[in-house]
């Protein structure tokens, strides 16, 4: 059957036809993951003329098989976007003292794309400030916060090729944003009423709003489709290729190529090593949960800030006793989640923020506070809605839940309120960590990543300043009523930052400024896990900066025979 | 029962056999699917349970002067689900009527049942629950509001009454403005 492969079985011819290789091939590099780093990772090795292999735990999905539904992968697991927690359980506790117990806090994309696919799109670069905040700003008690071994002005280039070659919607000239080289690639994404509201907010408060970058297209681009704001964007794939995800940017580029093989449903379970301390390929579950190891030259790590210390941790050897490339003991540790201070406003007329994509304008003033208020980090705002209809069931303080006096308020619930998001800095302290659960084990037999993490008290207070400002703004902006109390440190989530630590210090840092593992010479590490620090709230656009620029570091050290 | 699947297994049969089908014609044979007959039998739900259901939920639905939980069919979403999507919750949800029964059955000093109780006194009994039982009575609420506005196809908001009463369109494509504030910044 032609012309309608929505009514046949099959595959969507999308991609052009992909080499394969055997196991036994040493091929030059195994990528682990194929998400936001990943698939950079794989686009530009393969680019550059090596032989890559990507092993993604996730199957290979296309927009026929998304959905706007909810419950779409539950009744679909093998469609799922996100791991499935009963299949691959966390577990976490505050101190070492408690006992860890199930909970969800590692969630992240397990699918081909990882979790560029369902993400948000906030696209913002980190401010210069960010790369040298224990020297500008010293390092706060009980936190093991430090420089990155590298500046803004090393990424910049990275950051504008990021812009460039996924499409990245925006306006330069935003005042707290740092230098840039090039303009964006497309304008900005439509304003909403969000935005609109956001503007007249923040401007009585005398902040700055501006259109948000996202890595959403708001026009066609590189062949594929602008936007069409079919809304429900946040949790969601797209079904017409408008957000840049790597599974619509970087991975039909790395197939393209005839040097990349996207290996699915493989769950890579040890990094195996030699004798002479090198790595030499990976070890994975196939689809059957039959171990294959896939040899290589050299091995990239792209697998996520929980996943990639975990199979570190679970690739101990006798040479290796505490876990591969951890001899600093850093493996796992100054765990980052970012943090968030919602408030939600009641307006008077239709805002309808579940059209169209979830953020239209930013505010960034409060990249860097004052230093009277004596808080260390800062962040940013977005004013939102981002609901599907599920929230149809939302209810308001002191106002009837039920009845026929709820049910005249269900519409102005769903269509006349947003969220201001306050997103926030973390700071990494000495104990927060994650490791390997020693008793709970998930379907393969495998360790649970464990998480014991308590907020440092700074963030705390970060998070209630960003809560009241962010009052502050719903209330110039107009509206008539103001619910919610949280603000402060995430305990969980997308945002899995720190944990492969980049340093110029063996003993302090998992990976120098290359990303190659300071304790293994073919071994490199390149996705959140190399944060130094959190960044103000949006770290993919910096985990994909980051991969563009390891891959021209890793490029080189071949060219210089260094590997 | 999902909408997808149903079409495309339609779609190929339809389009193998008769070499086109138009897409109307196919939508009108999956929304007719979706809509699950009043005299099916339930999945999971006892019969007793379907009646206790259908008085709370449109106690907190009603049908007023516009359709409630009734009509969106909110009791088959909430008993197709427990046998789908929210398989797990089976016991939780049993363990709630039983716990909401249970309170409810003190309102009367005659004991009697919350079937039993007339209207008014039932709605009054539903807010004693939600003041003193807040567990209870949001476990009940929750179920409630997800098959007034979950997708049609899991067997509530029949006729996407849920969807029309908060004023949501699953058009799946707009252009500005969106809402009554970017009016004229489009």
């Amino acid at each position: 059957m032609s012309g309608h492969p929505h009514h046949t079985d099959e595959p969507v011819r999308l991609l052009p036809p992909m080499r394969t290789f055997a196991p036994t091939d040493e091929v030059d590099f195994v990528i682990v993951g194929s998400g936001a780093a990943g698939g950079v990772m794989a686009r530009e090795l393969s680019h550059k003329g090596f032989s890559v292999v990507v092993l993604e735990q996730g199957p290979f999905l296309t927009e026929r098989d998304f959905s706007h539904d909810p419950f779409w992968g539950d009744l679909h697991p093998d469609k799922a976007l996100t791991n499935n927690r009963k299949d691959q359980p966390g577990t976490s506790r505050k101190t070492d003292k408690d006992e860890a117990k199930l909970s969800g806090w590692n969630n992240y994309g397990r699918v081909v794309g990882g979790g560029s696919v369902h993400f948000t799109a906030n696209y913002w670069r980190f401010p210069e400030l960010e790369f040298e905040q224990a020297t500008r700003f010293g390092v706060p008690d009980d936190s093991t916060i430090a420089d990155w071994p590298i500046r803004y002005a090393d990424l910049e280039p990275y950051y504008t090729k990021v812009e460039w070659d996924i499409g990245v919607s925006g306006l330069a000239g935003n005042p707290f944003e740092p230098p840039r080289t090039k303009p964006f690639p497309l304008p900005p994404l439509p304003i909403k009423s969000e935005g609109v509201l956001l503007e007249r907010g923040a401007s009585k408060l005398g902040m700055h709003p501006w259109p948000a970058p996202m890595a959403i297209l708001s026009r066609p681009y590189r062949g594929r489709s602008g936007c069409v704001a079919c809304g429900i964007c946040i949790g969601n794939a797209c079904e017409v290729r408008a957000k840049s995800s790597s599974l619509v940017t970087m991975i039909p580029e790395a197939i393209a190529t005839g040097r990349c093989e996207i290996r699915t449903l493989s769950y890579a379970r040890k990094v195996e090593t030699n004798a002479s301390g090198r790595v030499t390929g990976v070890t994975y579950f196939d689809k059957n949960k039959k171990e294959v190891v896939q040899r290589a030259k050299a091995v990239v790590l792209s697998a996520n800030g929980c996943e990639t210390p975990k199979l570190l941790l679970m690739s101990a050897t006798s040479a290796f006793p505490d876990g591969l490339a951890n001899s600093s003991g850093q493996v796992g540790r100054n765990i980052m989640f970012n943090g968030s201070a919602l408030r939600t406003g009641l307006f008077e007329h239709e805002i309808n923020g579940w059209k169209g994509a979830v953020v239209s304008r930013v505010v960034w003033d409060t990249y860097e506070m004052p230093a009277s208020l004596g808080l260390y980090g800062g962040g940013g705002f977005d004013f939102r809605c981002g609901y599907d209809p599920l929230a149809g069931g939302a209810t308001w303080p002191g106002e009837p839940t039920w009845g026929s006096a709820w049910k005249k308020r269900a519409r102005d619930y769903f269509t006349k309120s947003l969220m201001v998001y306050g997103h926030m800095s973390s700071l990494p302290t000495p104990n927060n960590r994650m490791d390997l659960d020693p008793k709970v084990k998930d379907a393969w037999g495998l360790p649970a990543p464990r998480l014991t993490f308590t907020g440092h008290p700074n963030d705390f207070k970060l998070g209630a300043w960003f809560g009241k400002r962010g009052e502050e703004l719903l209330s110039a902006a107009g509206a008539l009523g103001v619910a919610g109390e949280y603000g402060g440190p995430d305990g969980g989530g997308p945002h899995l930052l720190g944990t492969c630590r980049m340093g110029n210090d063996p003993h302090t840092s998992v990976v120098n400024a290359d990303h190659r593992a300071h304790d293994v010479p073919n071994l490199f590490i390149v996705d959140g896990s190399n944060f130094v620090t959190s960044g103000r709230g949006q770290p993919t656009m910096t985990i994909q900066a980051l991969a563009f620029r390891a891959s021209d570091r890793i490029t080189s050290l071949v060219k210089e025979k260094a590997l | 029962m999902q909408r997808r699947d149903f079409v495309q297994s339609m779609a190929g049969g339809l389009a193998g056999a008769l070499g086109a089908a138009s897409w109307s014609q196919l939508r009108a044979v999956s929304a007719h699917a979706a809509g699950i007959a009043e005299s099916a039998s339930y999945e999971f739900l006892t019969a007793e349970q379907v009646k206790l259901l259908d008085v709370i939920t449109a106690h907190l639905i009603p049908t007023d002067d516009t359709p409630g939980a009734r009509e969106a069919k909110v009791v088959r979403f909430i008993d197709h689900a427990l046998a789908t999507i929210f398989k797990d919750l089976q016991k939780d949800f049993t363990k709630t009527l039983a716990d909401f029964s249970e309170f409810t059955s003190h309102y009367r000093p005659d004991g009697a049942s919350f079937l039993a109780l007339t209207p008014n006194e039932q709605i009054d009994a539903i807010g004693e629950l939600e003041r003193l039982k807040p567990d209870v009575f949001f476990d009940l609420r929750g179920v409630t509001m997800t098959g007034m506005f979950a997708h049609p196809e899991h067997g509530g908001n029949f006729g996407k009454i849920g969807w029309k009463l908060i004023g949501y369109e699953d058009r799946y494509s707009w252009a500005p403005p969106f809402g009554y504030y970017d009016r004229g910044r489009e």
